[in-house]
């Protein structure tokens, strides 16, 4: 009855219809093997009862220190350097956490001061204007971004002694090769001041929408950078716009709210809403292999205690290791630095007293055992590349952002090394194979159990 | 069976496993020439191995596998599955247990477990094909990493002791 399972035609043609199968990654085959293949985690854990060389070392107090330091240069970066713009003003320093999903205008942030912030409350990044608070969530704030559709706030265009009215809100262009987005510009009163600085000016007669405490705290933002204006003569193809140079999309990864100075006694300028050195937020990961054996890859297999989730940061005291890539019967993938699908938004301080921005890096492979390189974007390097000349000297550290979920700030991801001929990698200081045992990052958010059955 | 048979076949489990560990650990230092331990010693095994033994030996080599390999469950089972039927047929018309046909037997194995992960990739249609290319080039290491490993080291594997039981059929 069974000799037809002896063909070896049909053996073959069952074997080719699960590769295409697998190829075509069907959800339940794929969980089916998965089940399949769950003794494996088990087996190496009983075979492997200790790791090869492992070492436990103290903390390390230098890089605590350092990690602390850029926390604060984090949180100084965020305010404005003009006087008149903090002049009785109290300042909230936040982290962006994530995206709102499916409304890219919308980030969450986390704010060292929770009290103190109300709906409504504008956001900045230094001397620009950046959004307001739009809601709370979870412990989170909403910030609904300049580039929102439905976002609007009153300004001016001043050029010397010439002044005109105008709205700003929405995206008019996507950032182009120059790096720079457009907003839209509405009811534009002079089409003369082409290449004027736009800045908030809400007013009672100009925001007829806003009234009592909402108006204050929208004027708070009064004299905030909007950007340049556009302003084509009228008939132009072009309607009117505000050229901004913020990176709206990798740019944002700390900000202040400008809360009522009534609210809060101190200006909070601290961003340790994730604090990296809380040893409650890490938890010890065992390994089950040191380097998966996939052609291409850096993966490093462990085993999944039951709370890692896709995307927490896998460190090693507080250098970055990678990201959690799959987790999966019981064991989860951590896609390390180098790793093609290891992306990490990153910031560069350069000799430990400016902050520039490199977006997203990518793993682009490691060039020996001491350095990997990171591919980053044009304009971030063009940044970065623009900070160094005029500090050809200047010592440069990378280190996460932490504006996505499972990513706090402050994680050294490494030293910049020189890399001959330049490219659109950055070189970066990181050892091959640390024998430290890995810790993931533990967080939760809305989209957590615990935080769901509230 | 018999329960010396039985513990062939956990002895065998537990060498692959051990082998896989191995594997893992080398290789930071070998990268892509790392050769795939495990799977050249399941082909040296599967090469003497009897019919009524090759279900369970298929077991320990997917197990071992699922130890280091990170492509979709399904593409690890996919390729485990086919290396091991793969096996049991050219073994009825070569000598896979010489060093020649073992060396081989290897090489083509291990590529084709890492032309599958590479065609993995690309089937992901998520811009990965830059890793395709570097998953097929680390492939070919592998390949020649394993073919080597197999001719210099495969007699070793097939002598382990314990594993007697399980090399019974002819040459």
């Amino acid at each position: 009855m069974t000799g037809w399972l002896r063909s070896r035609t049909l053996q073959f043609v069952a074997l080719l219809a699960l590769c295409a199968l697998a190829l075509r990654r069907v959800e339940g085959l794929e969980r089916a093997c998965a089940w399949l293949l769950a003794p494996s985690a088990s087996i190496a854990s009983v075979l492997a009862p200790f790791e090869f060389g492992r070492e436990v070392r103290a903390a390390d107090a230098e890089l605590e220190a350092a990690s602390r330091e850029v926390r604060a240069l984090y949180a100084r970066n965020v305010l404005p350097d003009e006087a008149q713009l903090r002049a009785g003003r109290a300042f909230v320093a936040c982290e962006v956490v994530a995206r709102v999903p499916g409304a890219p205008d919308r980030v969450l942030v986390r704010a060292e001061d929770h009290l103190a912030v109300r709906v409504g409350d504008p956001a900045t990044l230094r001397g620009h204007y950046l959004g307001r608070v739009a809601a709370e969530r979870d412990g989170e704030w909403e910030i609904e971004l300049a580039t929102a559709r439905d976002h609007r706030v009153g300004a001016v265009a001043r050029a010397e002694d010439e002044v005109a009215r105008l709205v700003v809100g929405g995206l008019r262009r996507a950032p182009s090769e120059d790096g720079a987005a457009l907003l839209a510009a509405w009811a534009l009163d002079d089409h003369d001041l082409d290449g004027a600085l736009v800045r908030v000016q809400e007013s009672a007669s100009g925001s007829a929408a806003l009234h009592g405490p909402e108006l204050a705290s929208a004027q708070r933002a009064n004299g905030y950078l909007l950007g340049e204006l556009r302003a084509p003569r009228r008939g132009a193809a072009l309607p009117p716009g505000v050229r901004t140079e913020l990176d709206w999309e990798h740019g944002l990864h700390h900000l202040a709210i400008l809360v009522d100075p009534r609210a809060t006694q101190d200006a909070a300028t601290r961003v340790d809403a994730r604090d990296p050195l809380d040893p409650r937020r890490w938890m010890e990961l065992e390994t089950v292999a040191r380097r998966a054996a996939t052609p291409g890859r850096a993966v490093q297999r462990v085993k999944d205690p039951g709370q890692l989730r896709v995307g927490a940061a896998v460190a090693d005291g507080l250098r970055l290791r990678g990201r959690v890539e799959r987790v999966a019967s019981g064991v989860a993938d951590v896609a390390l630095l180098e790793d093609p699908r290891c992306a990490v938004e990153a910031l560069a301080v350069v000799d430990a007293a400016r902050v520039v921005s490199l977006g997203s890096l990518r793993g682009a492979g490691r060039v020996d055992s001491g350095s990997v390189l990171l591919a980053c974007d044009v304009a971030a390097l063009q940044r970065l590349r623009a900070a160094m000349e005029r500090a050809p000297d200047a010592s440069v550290s990378v280190w996460t952002a932490g504006s996505e979920r499972g990513v706090p700030a402050a994680l050294l991801v490494g030293e910049l090394l020189p890399q001959p001929g330049g490219g659109r990698a950055l070189r970066i200081a990181h050892a091959e194979g640390t024998t430290r045992p890995s810790l993931a990052w533990t967080e939760q958010d809305a989209q957590s159990p615990e935080v769901a059955a509230r | 069976m018999s329960p010396v048979r039985w513990l062939s076949i956990a002895l065998f489990a537990c060498v692959l496993a051990w082998l896989a560990l191995l594997e893992s650990a080398a290789r930071p230092h070998l990268g892509g020439w790392t050769p795939n331990l495990s799977l050249v010693a399941a082909l040296a095994v599967l090469a003497r191995a009897e019919d009524r033994d090759g279900w369970w030996l298929c077991a320990a080599l997917l197990w071992a596998r699922g130890i280091v390999a990170a492509e979709p469950a399904a593409v690890v089972v996919a390729g485990t599955a086919c290396v091991a039927w793969g096996a049991f047929v050219a073994r009825g018309a070569f000598d896979l247990a010489g060093p020649a046909g073992r060396a081989l037997a290897a090489a083509l194995a291990s590529l084709w477990l890492g032309g599958l992960s590479a065609l993995s990739h690309l089937a992901a249609d998520d811009g990965s094909s830059g890793l395709a290319m570097a998953a097929g080039v680390d492939a070919l290491r592998s390949a020649v990493g394993s073919g080597l490993f197999a001719l210099l080291l495969g007699g070793l594997l097939q002598a382990l002791p314990g594993l007697g039981p399980l090399a019974r059929r002819a040459a």
